[in-house]
């Protein structure tokens, strides 16, 4: 199967004091394209860190992580925002999204910042938030939409400028089960209808279990995957 | 819970600076006002009694007691009322006011009386009217010139007496003569025998000689402890007067024992008019009781002249009280969860506010006491003079001072604790829901205040057009207060309009090129157009301050350089002499004229003809110290014009070398309808030029070109034609009710033709050169001068008055101030809202927004906030201005009118704030810079989720 991002044996430490902790140890993962693909794993576990290693967010100390055939590890900081900016959207745990704009301007932003085409961009906003279900609310502040409502606000912003790659951050872990669920259902939705990949990190075994692909992480190691 | 408080407040130790630093501030100013008020008051005071002294000769401390026992008492308790007197002033106080004494005296006599010498050396004996006195301590105060001290004794039979010369000469008297001395109504058996051993003279000048010698004209001055003996312990009825003449060390006063010594003479007064026949003479009393009013009047204007100073810097502990507890937003909202109320929640922040309100009231004051020594240097807006420092002191009354303005600052810092310690976590998340219209727009705040202050520019209008037509005005304060508090209304209205206007503004240049608006624009317009809170609060305060700052420097412009003109314009130029003139009228005439050559020179005029003078060498005056050129400049008054057959009296004629005049008198664009060279460029071209006042040309009808002859007493028919009219000249007072007329003409073309009169010379100081300099070389070069008349003194004693000084100090502290608090609010604030979004960075980057741009965003932001208030605040201080300073000509317009009021606004100020300016806005985008580059994504995004 052909992956979207493969990565070959990373490892990343952080500093603390005048301890080095590993927060990843000679990784080596392939994710397939056009699957939902769950990284699982404690708080703790490293899980967060592959997930911005791979969304070219911070550098491994070593190994090297491809982007389909694109090597990202040496890529220089402008071909990495450009990278975010155009193959990946992001969808993260916390309410993320610009206070001061409403869920329709949130995505128009968006879609600013990643060039996309001027004419079609208030169509394809408007597109993504019927997706979500949020076509009646598309000009509420974030202040004013519930918790769920925003995470779908979230990820309608992140699969607008079709990425390659969505990355979701533990994107239920502020909402109870059953939005949490309905968000996962929509991830999954993704990728069954429109072939987008979905790499989302997760420490509940539930949300695990709609996944195609479901990697373990236990202190910085993959310890099993199916 | 004190723990608890104090804790959270080194966490949050740089806010509490900040805090703390608005709070001293605040205290510092407020309980500056009395102490500088006292400081420049005791100042004044001291130098106004230097000044009574200076210019009548009399002591301004004298006190003075006088019981005229002679005339209302009855013969027999005369003795006994002076004992009781004497009693109650030198030993019970009733003669003193609470100061120290100097040298006090107790003198008294027995008058109406005459005295004959005992062996009659006379063809007709005279009498002579004489007195008999003798004063406590006198013997210390007196030099023998002649013969010997009285003895304290009698000296068979017969009292010693001295005299002072003017007695010996005018009464008659001999050394080592006996008299016989009978009282006018002759009620005395046998006549007192006196004996004149001695003749005196004042020792050295002393305050128990304050009444002054010349009271000893007519007195045989006894010994003091035998008159006591011989007269009142045996209860004569020749008892006639005595003096208690108290002198106070008037050094010793301050404004605040003022009110005690007022008080204390009152007592005095009131006591001795139980009595009758007693006077009581203080002849400061007036002085010190106007310094009461004049105290009043200084306080009154300090206070509002501060009063928007205050308000800033109250702003300024709103928004960073708002700021520190809408940090702890979180932490209050989850302690309420917790089970705290709302009013713990509160006294929390109360104990905090304390804490800090302790801390400025013992550092404010202190601070305050600098003020004032910055107050009492400053010369003019922004300018400081080494002088000898203000004698201040924190008295209660700072303290006093001090305690209410931190009772405001508290006050100022517990609004924000009040709303928000309210809010549960469910309310705090709700209300960032809700969207509220803020009290100000919903109740039209900034329309109320700007109709109050249209209704103030009205009233003003009106004033204006009341006094110009009828020059009469209703206050005699030189600088109105009010004007002041009515800008300040103005500027508050102004900058909350703007403020209501400004969102709806961005949002429609938002909306017209939605489509193409790159993002970082796009991000900042939505920004600034649905702000509020805080970000509205920054610019508000920066709007205000710099409005303020602006209009501050403006009227402190204006004032001390109308100011100036008005103290200068009269003299003319830097320096003004006269030289002594010899001449050839008789000695009297000459003393006689020195005395009034002060204004106008009036020649010396004999019966039998005009005077003739020598002129003294005008060469030295070219060649003094310090002075870049000098002219001649000829005056006279009074002087006939005639115009064929009608003549104009009273006119002031002013001979002048123009090419000379040119470089020497001050002038100003506004005085003549053309560049005044071009006048004197005139006058150049023909000798026989003249330029009359406006008033001739009005009154009279004279025309341009017409000829006509002027001529003053013995000095004959010059003929000259009229080339100009002039509204303003140097030295000249069109107003002026005695001198209306001026003619002025070329000094050689009067010199060909009358012979020389004496002529001011008119000095140009160097830039560099001060006044010393010019004076010491007149004293090297011997140069004989009648007269000098130095503006630059003029001017220091004009900035000397308390009012003006208080006003310079003020508003050059209040721009020091509006610079530093301005800066240090847009900081704090911006740092605050930088980190409070830090999160929002993160998920800009992540979504793929380069730092570059995050940074350019931010900044953009920053000009369409802090830039466009900036803007919007010196251009809301220039509209200020002009709206509201040309009436300071109202107040300033009593005291004189000439020249014109003009008003002043100095480059070097505008450059000042936008130099501050412009390093605020870099530093804050390098500030901004900073932090935005030192932002971890992955930690930022971290950050949303605790």
């Amino acid at each position: 199967m052909e992956h979207i991002v493969k990565t070959e044996d990373i490892t990343k430490s952080y500093r603390s004091g005048s301890e080095t902790i590993y927060a990843l140890k000679n990784v080596s993962v392939t994710i397939p394209s056009g699957r939902m693909t769950v990284l699982k794993g404690r708080s703790g576990s490293g899980k967060t860190t592959l997930l911005n290693l791979i969304g070219a967010l911070e550098k491994p100390d070593k190994g090297r992580i491809y982007l389909k055939d694109r090597d990202i590890t040496k890529i220089s900081d402008n071909n990495r925002d450009m990278l975010r900016r155009n193959d990946i959207g992001y969808v993260f745990q916390s309410v993320a999204l610009m206070p001061s704009m409403s869920a329709y301007e949130n995505i128009e932003f968006t879609l600013r910042i990643s060039g996309y085409e001027r004419k079609k961009r208030a169509d394809r906003a408007k597109e993504c938030l019927s997706l979500m279900g949020l076509h009646s609310r598309m000009h509420h502040m974030p202040s004013e939409l519930s918790g769920g409502e925003q995470q779908r606000v979230a990820i309608a912003r992140a699969m607008a400028h079709e990425p390659l790659l969505i990355l979701a951050d533990e994107p239920t872990a502020e909402l109870d089960t059953h939005l949490g669920l309905q968000v996962v259902r929509i991830f999954k939705d993704l990728v069954e209808s429109h072939g987008i990949s979905v790499l989302m990190t997760t420490h509940d075994p539930n949300m695990a279990e709609i996944a195609d692909i479901v990697f373990n992480l236990e202190d910085g190691e993959i310890v099993d995957d199916r | 819970m004190f723990l608890f408080v104090f804790r959270k407040m080194i966490r949050n130790k740089w806010m509490m600076l900040s805090l703390f630093l608005g709070m001293i501030l605040a205290v510092a100013m407020i309980s500056s006002i009395p102490v500088f008020t006292n400081g420049i008051l005791q100042r004044l005071l001291i130098k106004d009694m230097e000044n009574v002294q200076r210019s009548t000769g009399i002591y301004p401390g004298r006190y003075t007691l006088s019981v005229n026992t002679g005339s209302f008492y009855s013969a027999g308790t005369r003795a006994s009322t002076f004992e009781f007197f004497d009693q109650k002033i030198t030993a019970e106080g009733r003669g003193d006011i609470g100061l120290p004494l100097i040298s006090p005296s107790t003198k008294i006599a027995i008058d109406h009386i005459f005295a004959l010498p005992s062996v009659q050396r006379e063809e007709k004996p005279a009498k002579r009217f004489m007195r008999i006195e003798a004063a406590r301590r006198l013997p210390d105060f007196v030099n023998i010139i002649a013969g010997d001290f009285f003895s304290s004794s009698l000296e068979n039979g017969i009292i010693e007496v001295i005299v002072n010369e003017r007695a010996m000469q005018e009464k008659d008297l001999l050394l080592g003569e006996i008299y016989d001395v009978m009282d006018i109504t002759e009620r005395l058996d046998e006549p007192i025998k006196l004996k004149i051993v001695g003749v005196f003279e004042q020792k050295a000048p002393d305050l128990f000689w304050s009444e002054g010698m010349s009271n000893y004209n007519e007195s045989f001055v006894m010994d003091y402890d035998l008159f006591d003996l011989h007269f009142i312990k045996t209860g004569s009825s020749l008892i006639s007067q005595a003096h208690w003449v108290n002198s106070f060390d008037y050094h010793s006063l301050t404004i605040e024992n003022l009110e005690s010594v007022l008080q204390k003479h009152k007592d005095n007064a009131q006591w001795l008019s139980e009595y009758r026949s007693v006077t009581l003479r203080f002849p400061s009393e007036h002085i010190l009781k106007n310094y009461q009013l004049r105290e009043k009047q200084l306080l009154t204007t300090l206070w509002i002249l501060q009063v928007p100073i205050i308000l800033m810097l109250m702003f300024y502990l709103f928004m960073m009280s708002q700021l520190v507890i809408g940090n702890d937003r979180n932490e209050i909202a989850v302690l309420r969860s917790r089970g705290a109320s709302s009013f713990q929640i509160f006294k929390s922040y109360m104990l905090q506010s304390f804490i800090l309100g302790a801390g400025a009231l013992i550092a404010g004051p202190l601070l305050g006491l600098l003020i004032c020594r910055i107050l009492g240097a400053s010369n003019g807006f922004l300018e400081f003079v080494q002088r000898t420092a203000l004698d201040v002191s924190l008295g209660p009354q700072a303290y006093q001072y001090a305690l209410i303005a931190v009772a405001v600052s508290v006050l100022a810092m517990l609004i924000p604790a009040v709303i928000y310690s309210k809010d549960s976590i469910v309310e705090h998340k709700s209300k960032k829901a809700k969207k509220k219209l803020p009290l100000w727009k919903k109740s039209g705040l900034d329309i109320i205040l700007l109709l109050i202050s249209g209704y103030g520019i009205y009233s003003y209008r009106l004033r204006s057009s009341i006094i110009e037509a009828t020059g009469a005005a209703g206050t005699d304060i030189a600088i109105d207060p009010l004007l002041f508090a009515m800008s300040t209304v103005f500027i508050l209205g102004v900058a909350l309009l703007f403020l209501r206007i400004y969102p709806v503004l961005v949002n429609i240049v938002y909306k017209i090129g939605k489509k193409f608006w790159p993002p970082v624009m796009y991000a900042g317009f939505i920004q600034v157009s649905r702000t509020s809170g805080s970000d509205i609060f920054l610019m508000l305060f920066l709007i205000f301050t710099l409005s303020i700052g602006v209009f501050n420097a403006n009227a402190a412009r204006t004032i001390n350089s109308n100011t100036e003109w008005r103290t200068s314009y009269p003299t003319g130029a830097d320096i003004v002499i006269r030289a002594y003139w010899e001449d050839d009228s008789p000695p009297e005439t000459s003393i006689f004229d020195i005395g009034s050559m002060a204004g106008m020179p009036e020649p010396a005029q004999t019966g039998s003809g005009t005077v003739q003078y020598r002129e003294p060498p005008f060469l030295p005056y070219t060649q003094l110290e310090g002075v870049m050129s000098a002219t001649k400049v000829f005056r006279q008054y009074p002087v006939n014009i005639s115009k064929t057959t009608s003549t104009i009296r009273n006119v002031s004629l002013m001979g002048i070398i123009p090419h000379e005049f040119a470089d020497i008198a001050f002038f100003r664009r506004d005085f003549l309808a053309h560049h005044w060279y071009g006048y004197l460029n005139l006058m150049t071209d023909a000798p026989t030029a003249v330029l009359l006042s406006r008033s001739i040309q009005t009154e009279y009808g004279i025309e341009k070109g017409d000829v006509i002859t002027m001529e003053w007493q013995g000095q004959g028919n010059i003929e000259c034609i009229v080339y100009e009219f002039i509204d303003y000249w140097p030295g000249y007072n069109p107003y002026d009710q005695k001198q209306p007329h001026l003619i002025v003409a070329n000094l050689e073309y009067i010199h060909s033709k009358t012979s020389i009169q004496p002529y001011d010379v008119w000095l140009k100081k160097t830039s560099e050169a001060t006044s010393q300099d010019v004076y010491d070389s007149i004293l090297e070069k011997r140069l004989n001068i009648e007269n000098i008349k130095d503006t630059s003194q003029d001017i220091i004693a004009a900035k000397n008055d308390p009012i003006l000084q208080g006003l310079n100090g003020v508003l050059t502290l209040g721009f020091i101030l509006t610079v530093v608090i301005c800066m240090a609010g847009f900081f704090i604030c911006s740092l605050f809202s930088i980190k409070s979004r830090q999160l929002q960075f993160g998920i800009l980057r992540a979504t793929g927004l380069g730092k570059q741009k995050v940074i350019l965003m931010l900044a953009f932001e920053q000009l369409l906030l802090a830039g466009v208030a900036v803007t919007a605040g010196i251009i809301t201080g220039g509209f200020t201005s002009t709206l509201f300073v040309p009436f300071f000509e109202i107040t300033m317009s009593i005291l004189q009118k000439v020249p014109p009021f003009i008003t002043v606004s100095n480059r070097v100020d505008y450059y000042r704030i936008y130099g501050i300016i412009l390093l605020m806005l870099t530093g804050g985008i390098i500030l901004l810079g900073m932090i935005v580059s030192r932002i971890k994504v992955s930690q930022a995004l971290k950050l949303g989720e605790d």
